[in-house]
């Protein structure tokens, strides 16, 4: 097994290797981007009524059609509270914004901060909410065949063996054919409904259409992982549309970015909690799939609602002048600009995409827009141009 | 799931751009600077803030045990002196963070931690029914948390090589077998609501829920590849990082509930502290090899003094650009960042493609875009 450890990993390095002269450099910065809905006449937000729904449907995930299996679970009850959560959430999203004055957090009639300021300008944010939490720990009866697998052969042969073998073994297992062992599991089902509303506080009017926002969550530890209490149809959807988990891509970036920050910024490292041991074989836990779930939702909204900041990541155009993108990539935009500025005209596009970049990297978008455009008609409107157009345009 | 190759060649480049650096800045010269980051928000006025009470929403502990696929989970009762006790940790823990930036002066009072709730809270700030005047604001919360821990097995096949000789005609067979892995694993989630109020005039400055969790596990069956890759990197991180030597880090030692509690809570709090105060920091930057070695001695030890005037008489004989560069990091040590950016600059005419030298230029650039904003925001504080 070790041998397979280092075998592995030693393949991991050459393709890493292999593949540096193709990689791409990349900038980093904050977007303010304005809400998703008009919203008008509205300074201030405060926290209506967020009531819990117990003992309602909360409709299946779109795309699931007739569900014929006969699992246990088949459709999603609320039968626990969220609101509170929710509540926090939508809180939280909101002050991150910045666009609003909050003046009631609690939605209680006492937590007014304050003076109430002019009424027709409060916003009033009320939720129904509908969550449904399912825990499962147990066992799957799973089919184990083993086999004595002779190695004194050569390898091309051993290499065929070994596909067949795995091809078989794997269909006289889950057609109920080896041992039969119990191996444990735990399974996790959450799904939330929460209907929205934004109500003028001097008149009760709707500002904009009720909201009607669903997420769903399922993962399985353990057991055997073809076999779930959801019914298939449900999880299909619910996994190919819902699934949060990060990709392996996603964990491999992230860790290259946690271990770079405990070299170079120590407190940031704590302040992000990444000096806290993670592992993804550790079951999550029912407050983890309350704050998946209120979270999404409570983003989802936010966003409809309130200017909300998104950090991008962009790539470098790397047949640019390098001196350019050495200066790009050590975030010395100002100097980047000064320098791309001053080369002969007229610059040829990745060198005015690059231009852009750094402008738009400094918050000057009125600059940066005016080299997207430029860079758009020069290029018969290459797709590069127009993502950063679309991104600093407002 | 399907990646693109563009995607996937970005995330192989940052493996690989990680593994170079644990090589490179791993073992490269490098120099500690103090920095101060802006506020995120505007806390104009507020000098003397008051820790309120961190109301506990939910708090669940409970105890897992796996054998032979039957489960037996038990739930411990916490009682409400507990749940108080909880809470006045995770108080405690905030008032420490706050304590260590000199942005804010706390209050040491408890008129506003007795209150029941933030609605409480709230209507006594605006009812002006408190007796702590000199307050400015007040950070109150709520709490969620979740803790448990689990002993039970992994059941995996594996497989068994038996070789008996070794030479070329000798048995090897690969034997298949069911192993039951025991392991003991422990996960924990806590979700932290805090609020900074002004009370006069009254006004919610910032609401920040954040969430750390925590898990750990021994034992198990063997991870796959992505999950030796991430524990080998987690040991690294334990290894090097601001924990270094603490025996909690040890992978086979698990931290007490109380240990876990602060370690979450400080997390959480750290962060909003950097939403509403100045904060300071200690970042690592790279010093330049190929110059003067005594200057580079001088700027290691930290006697950045020591280190300008050496390279000031050295850079005055000859403009080697990592010489400039180490004097522009000697400046930026102690704050002249004008003369840094100039020194910096020197070194880049020298060498244009040198990311180093264009680090430094862009470290510059940045405090001096954030510098008015922290000058401000200072000053307002020590009037």
């Amino acid at each position: 097994m070790k041998h397979n450890y280092l075998k592995n990993m030693g393949l991991l390095v050459v393709i890493l290797i292999s593949v540096i002269s193709c990689a791409k450099d990349i900038v980093t910065f904050n977007v303010t981007k304005p809400s998703q809905l008009q919203i008008a006449e509205v300074e201030s937000i405060a926290i209506g009524n967020f009531e819990d729904v117990i003992g309602e449907i909360i409709p299946l995930p779109e795309g699931v059609g007739k569900v014929k299996s006969k699992n246990t679970i088949r459709t999603f009850k609320s039968n626990k509270s969220l609101s509170e959560m929710v509540r926090a959430y939508v809180i939280s999203e909101i002050s991150k914004g910045g666009q609003y004055k909050i003046i009631n957090s609690t939605g209680e009639e006492t937590g007014f901060s304050g003076v109430i300021p002019n009424m027709a300008k409060v916003g009033v944010i009320n939720a129904r909410i509908k969550y449904y939490e399912h825990a499962k720990e147990d066992n799957d009866k799973k089919f184990f065949i083993l086999l004595i697998t002779n190695n004194g052969m050569p390898l091309e042969k051993r290499l065929i063996i070994a596909g067949l073998k795995a091809i078989a073994v794997k269909a006289a297992e889950r057609s109920g054919k080896g041992f039969k062992i119990p191996v444990p599991y735990v399974e996790r089902i959450g799904a939330v409904e929460v209907r929205f509303d934004l109500v003028r506080k001097s008149n009760g009017k709707k500002i904009i259409p009720t909201q009607t926002l669903r997420f769903y969550n399922i993962k399985k530890w353990g057991g055997d992982e073809d076999v779930s209490i959801l019914a298939r149809e449900i999880k299909k959807v619910i996994l190919a549309k819902y699934d949060v988990d990060e990709s392996i891509l996603d964990v491999l970036t992230e860790e290259a970015r946690k271990t770079a920050l405990v070299m170079m910024d120590s407190d940031e490292f704590i302040a992000k909690g990444y000096h806290l041991k993670q592992n993804s074989n550790v079951p999550l836990l029912a407050l983890d799939l309350k704050q998946t779930l209120a979270s999404e939702v409570a983003k989802q909204f936010t966003r409809k609602i309130s200017k909300y900041h998104v950090e991008e990541k962009i790539e470098i155009a790397d047949g640019g002048d390098p001196i350019g993108i050495s200066l790009m990539k050590g975030n010395a935009y100002d100097k980047a600009i000064g320098y791309l500025e001053s080369l002969s005209k007229p610059l040829d596009l990745d060198n005015v995409y690059n231009l852009a970049l750094s402008y738009e990297s400094m918050g000057e978008y009125p600059q940066a827009l005016n080299y997207y455009e430029q860079g758009r008609d020069a290029s018969d409107g290459e797709e590069r141009f127009k993502f950063g157009i679309k991104r600093v345009k407002r | 799931m399907v990646y693109s190759n563009k995607k996937i060649l970005t995330v192989l480049y940052s493996m690989l751009v990680f593994l170079l650096l644990l090589l490179v800045v791993g073992c490269a010269p490098k120099v500690n600077i103090s920095v101060q980051i802006p506020a995120e928000i505007n806390t104009e006025g507020i000098k003397k803030v008051a820790i309120g009470k961190f109301e506990v929403a939910f708090i669940e502990e409970s105890v897992q045990l796996e054998r032979n696929g039957n489960w037996v989970i038990k739930k411990i009762k916490l009682t409400e002196a507990q749940k108080q006790a909880i809470s006045d940790q995770v108080r405690a823990k905030i008032v420490n963070v706050l304590g260590a930036t000199p942005y804010f002066s706390l209050i040491y009072t408890d008129e506003f931690a007795k209150l029941e709730n933030d609605a409480a809270l709230q209507e006594m700030i605006s009812a002006e029914g408190y007796k702590s005047k000199e307050v400015d604001a007040i950070i109150n919360g709520k709490i969620w948390l979740e803790m448990q821990k689990t002993d039970g097995s992994d059941v995996a096949k594996a497989e068994m090589e038996y070789v008996q000789g070794g030479g070329p005609n000798s048995l090897s067979v690969t034997v298949d077998k069911v192993v039951w892995w025991p392991y003991k694993s422990m996960r924990g989630n806590m979700t932290l609501e805090m609020k900074m109020t002004r009370l006069v005039p009254t006004e919610v400055i910032a609401i920040n829920l954040d969430t750390r969790t925590f898990s750990h596990r021994t034992g198990g069956k063997p991870a796959g590849l992505l999950g030796s890759f991430t524990s080998a990197t987690q040991s690294l991180r334990d290894g090097m990082g601001a924990n270094k030597g603490k025996i909690e880090n040890s992978d086979a030692v698990y931290p007490s509930f109380e240990q876990l509690v602060s370690d979450l809570a400080t997390s959480i709090a750290t962060n909003f502290v950097r939403r509403v105060a100045v904060t300071e920091k200690v970042v690592s930057y790279q010093i330049a090899e190929g110059g003067d070695p005594q200057a580079k001695m001088l700027i290691e030890a930290g006697a950045y003094e020591m280190g300008i005037e050496r390279l000031q008489s050295v850079t005055a004989r000859e403009k080697n650009p990592n010489d400039l560069y180490n004097l522009g990091l000697s400046f930026e040590a102690i704050g002249e960042y004008g003369l840094a950016g100039t020194f910096y600059n020197d070194a880049w005419e020298r060498d244009k493609e040198a990311l180093i030298f264009a680090q430094g230029i862009g470290r510059i650039e940045r405090i001096l875009r954030e510098y008015p904003q922290v000058k401000r925001q200072l000053s307002e504080k020590s009037e």
